[in-house]
């Protein structure tokens, strides 16, 4: 039974997110229920960035989260309309069916009776709890500790039913358990350390519709279907991931056959128009809750200033990244909230200004003064930094480029330092220790952005997020927090759209526009639903099938 | 020297070949004020730019710049590359090789296995560790290129050595009282330049297309500034649709590898006693 978020959370009236979520598709693909989906064969899920850690409980990048969702369970996921889809949980709970309690604060989950683990172990409640304790506990390098420090206590009732308390009312607390991935108790509970076990690199074990065959590094990974899941599916034989670093030959690959879907990054927009043309894909064009953003580290003396950050936007020219390399399919972005989204705040629309005169008198103001070479400096320094990207992404590198030129016309410097994606993702980025770096981050499903922003999740000063731009900014991490204590929707809002003005001000990222999800798959592949509300399109891998004939 | 200027002026394809090291030479040194605009410039209003439209003459690539501009300052970055990496790997390959052959023994040994142990790794492999390390700059990027390539040329000057090492000329130049260097450096090193030149040539051809492949896994030459290689892999996106971002870099590294391997073994035959007149 699908429930919405509205009625999980009962509270003020909510808008539905629905609207804003739909998928446009260029080519008409609706599965109708009343087909039965045919079973065999394998789907080749071509990606740009390579998955290394099969544990979901610890770091983890999107396309590696998509390898998780194949392996492991969840409570519940969001499909792409924004409704709950009961996974390991039997119903979503709600204040009328008593899942919640009155305060909000008690929650009771029944769980499907009879999964069992890809060893053939049983799947008990004991292991969720295990899994948030694990999370939660401080030897263990987590992905993320945001709204799992909200629950107070976890526990198992009975081995199908699971409980937990909130410390307090917590709006996002269902979406944050819809990418929570439950682990074994039994296996990794034994482990001398979670942080560098073998399950984490070649023996993963989970409940969901794919088992971990292998892995052959830098080339592909090997699933098997889960003969013994509890549903629906897995109608496939065998999933496979491909890794693909150049996004070209993704996309060639995707035209000749060698891959049947284009995993992230998707199909780059300068070749949107050819996409468009050819008859042996589906093409799916969605928005997304994700969106491109300098992220300048704010551990650097000089970008610490928010004057700084303001100057270096305000000489940011947005219109060619959006109409030439994006063809204006991606609107600009004002901060992390896309226009779909209940909690976006159209007073901000088209806030940032192209402004190089302003940026230069505010350099002026700071005492960066011209040098001889053109570029600024003060008290001995020049204004001079490094930027990465992912190598092999071309958009970024001639967003890098375009960015370059503008930045020199003010008399700052970048210098261009590529890196592959998983060295840039791994610590370079994570904890800090880079200077300006071109990166998409995810919204999600719900506008809590801590992750990202608030002052307590920062890696390189211990905190389990990332906020690795180690922004720490007091009115900011007020908002978020406000945000998040009421369940009733008009109030978040309020603390959103108020957040969003803040961002404006004190860019903590210098946003520039939201992306468009251009994704493609073979003519034949059903049961492909694009969702920008999980963390990749290869959430509802047991509903894929292959029509054949 | 006259008897090797006439046999190598006789050899069409090497003449042709010395002619189109010197017009690249030229071209390269003299791009600044050469070149009709600036090759960073970026201009997305003329993004892929047809050949001859708008004034691009090689038409502009997919940020709106110049690809004749691009391709004559390249041109320099790639050359110089080429260059230095075929001068490093001679000076470091003839040293050792040379070493190697003429005190034999222990000091051969480690050379030789050093060598062996180099020659046995996967290039790209041994490049992108080193690059890891090191900044990719054009002079980071040339000499771990450069590294990477003396190991042929010292095989070969050792070889050269040892074939002449007891030749009558050598021992009397000894048994005049010539010590170890000056040996080395009068009697047997010059007997070696015929291999070593060719080597030095190939050389050349391979750094540029290592340069290349660096660019590929982003440890080459950075954006915004141009080689040969970095234009060739940025434009394979667009091979099919803006085919002039690609061909005219491609045709600059094949005319470069073609002239400087024609001069090479014109040179090369012109300064060997054993052919005829």
């Amino acid at each position: 039974m699908n429930v919405s978020r509205r009625q999980l959370l009962t509270g003020a009236a909510a808008l539905a997110t629905a609207g804003g979520l739909r998928a446009r598709r260029a080519s008409a693909q609706a599965p109708t229920p009343a087909v039965m989906p045919q079973k065999g064969g394998q789907i080749i899920v071509g990606i740009t960035q390579e998955p290394q850690n099969f544990n979901p409980v610890m770091p983890t990048i999107e396309t590696q989260r998509g390898v998780h969702m194949a392996i492991f369970d969840d409570l519940w996921r969001i499909d792409g309309k924004g409704n709950f889809v009961p996974n390991l949980a039997l119903t979503i709970p709600t204040q009328s069916n008593g899942g919640i309690s009155k305060d909000g604060t008690l929650f009771t989950v029944k769980l499907r009776p009879g999964v069992t683990w890809h060893d053939g172990q049983p799947f008990t409640a004991r292991d969720v709890m295990f899994t948030w304790k694990t999370i939660m506990n401080p030897a263990v390098t987590a992905f993320s500790t945001v709204g799992f420090d909200q629950i107070a206590d976890m526990w198992a009732a009975d081995d199908t039913t699971l409980k937990w308390k909130m410390k307090q009312p917590y709006a996002p607390i269902a979406d944050i358990l819809a990418d929570m991935f439950v682990v074994p108790e039994h296996v990794l509970g034994r482990s001398a350390d979670i942080n560098k076990d073998e399950f984490n690199t070649r023996r993963p074990i989970g409940t969901g519709p794919f088992k971990f065959v292998s892995r052959a590094a830098g080339d592909h990974i090997m699933l098997e279907a889960n003969r013994a899941y509890h549903g629906p599916g897995p109608y496939l034989d065998r999933l496979i991931f491909k890794y693909v670093p150049d996004l070209t030959v993704l996309f060639t690959q995707l035209k000749t056959g060698e891959i049947d879907v284009t995993g992230l990054q998707g199909i780059p927009v300068d070749l949107y128009p050819e996409a468009k043309t050819l008859t042996s894909i589906n093409l799916y064009v969605d928005p997304s809750t994700s969106y491109e953003t300098i992220a300048p580290n704010h551990l650097l003396p000089m970008f610490k200033d928010k004057r700084m950050r303001q100057a270096l936007y305000l000489a940011m020219d947005k219109k060619p990244i959006v109409e030439k390399i994006w063809l204006g399919l991606a609107p600009e972005a004002e901060s992390y909230v896309p226009p779909q989204s209940w909690a976006y705040n159209p007073k901000i629309k088209g806030r940032h200004r192209y402004d190089p005169e302003r940026a230069k008198t505010l350099l002026d103001e700071m005492g960066w003064k011209v040098g001889a070479d053109g570029i600024r400096v003060k008290d001995g320094t020049r204004l001079s930094f490094e930027n990465a990207c992912t190598a092999g992404n071309k958009q970024r590198e001639q967003i890098q480029q375009l960015l370059q030129q503008q930045w020199r016309q003010v008399g700052v410097e970048m210098k261009i330092n590529n890196k592959p994606a998983a060295v840039l993702f791994g610590d370079f980025y994570r904890m800090s220790k880079f200077e300006t770096i071109v990166i998409g981050m995810a919204m999600g499903s719900d506008p809590e952005h801590s992750f990202r922003l608030h002052s307590k999740y920062i890696p390189a000063k211990g905190g389990m997020g990332r906020n690795s731009v180690a922004s720490e900014s007091p009115e900011i991490d007020r908002l978020l927090e406000a945000g998040v204590r009421d369940i009733d929707r008009e109030k978040r809002k309020k603390a959103y759209f108020r957040l969003q003005e803040v961002y404006a001000d004190e860019l903590p990222y210098l946003p520039i526009f939201h992306y468009v999800n251009i994704r493609g798959t073979r003519k034949g592949m059903q049961g492909f639903q694009p969702n920008s509300n999980m963390q990749e399109y290869s959430w509802n891998t047991n509903e894929w099938w292959i029509k054949k004939g | 020297m006259a008897e090797v200027w006439r046999r190598f002026t006789r050899n069409r394809l090497a003449t042709a070949g010395a002619a189109g090291v010197l017009i690249l030479v030229t071209l390269a040194v003299l791009a600044p004020w050469v070149a009709p605009r600036d090759p960073l410039y970026i201009d997305m209003d003329h993004k892929f730019a047809r050949p001859g439209q708008a004034g691009f003459v090689l038409g502009a690539d997919e940020l709106g710049r110049d690809v004749l501009s691009r391709l004559l300052h390249a041109g320099r970055v790639s050359l110089a590359v080429g260059l230095i990496t075929a001068l490093i790997a001679v000076v470091v390959g003839a040293v050792l090789g040379a070493l190697a052959g003429y005190y034999g023994g222990a000091l051969d040994a480690v050379i030789m296995r050093l060598v062996d142990v180099l020659l046995s790794m996967p290039t790209i492999f041994l490049l992108l560790a080193l690059a890891a390390f090191l900044k990719p700059t054009m002079w980071t990027i040339t000499l771990i290129i450069g590294l990477n390539s003396w190991m042929s040329v010292a095989r070969m000057v050792r070889g050269q050595v040892l074939s002449l090492k007891e030749q009558e000329f050598v021992l009397a130049a000894r048994a005049a009282g010539a010590g170890a260097g000056r040996l080395i450096v009068r009697q047997l090193m010059p007997n070696a330049v015929a291999p070593v030149l060719v080597a030095a040539t190939l050389t050349v051809a391979t750094a540029i297309l290592l340069e290349s492949s660096l660019s590929y896994l982003g440890y080459g030459i950075q954006p915004p500034t141009a080689s040969w290689g970095n234009m060739l892999n940025n434009a394979q996106s667009y091979v099919l649709y803006a085919p002039w971002v690609a061909v005219y870099p491609g045709a600059m590294i094949s005319l470069t590898v073609l002239s400087f391997n024609f001069a090479g073994d014109g040179l090369r035959d012109a300064l060997d006693p054993r052919l005829g007149p």
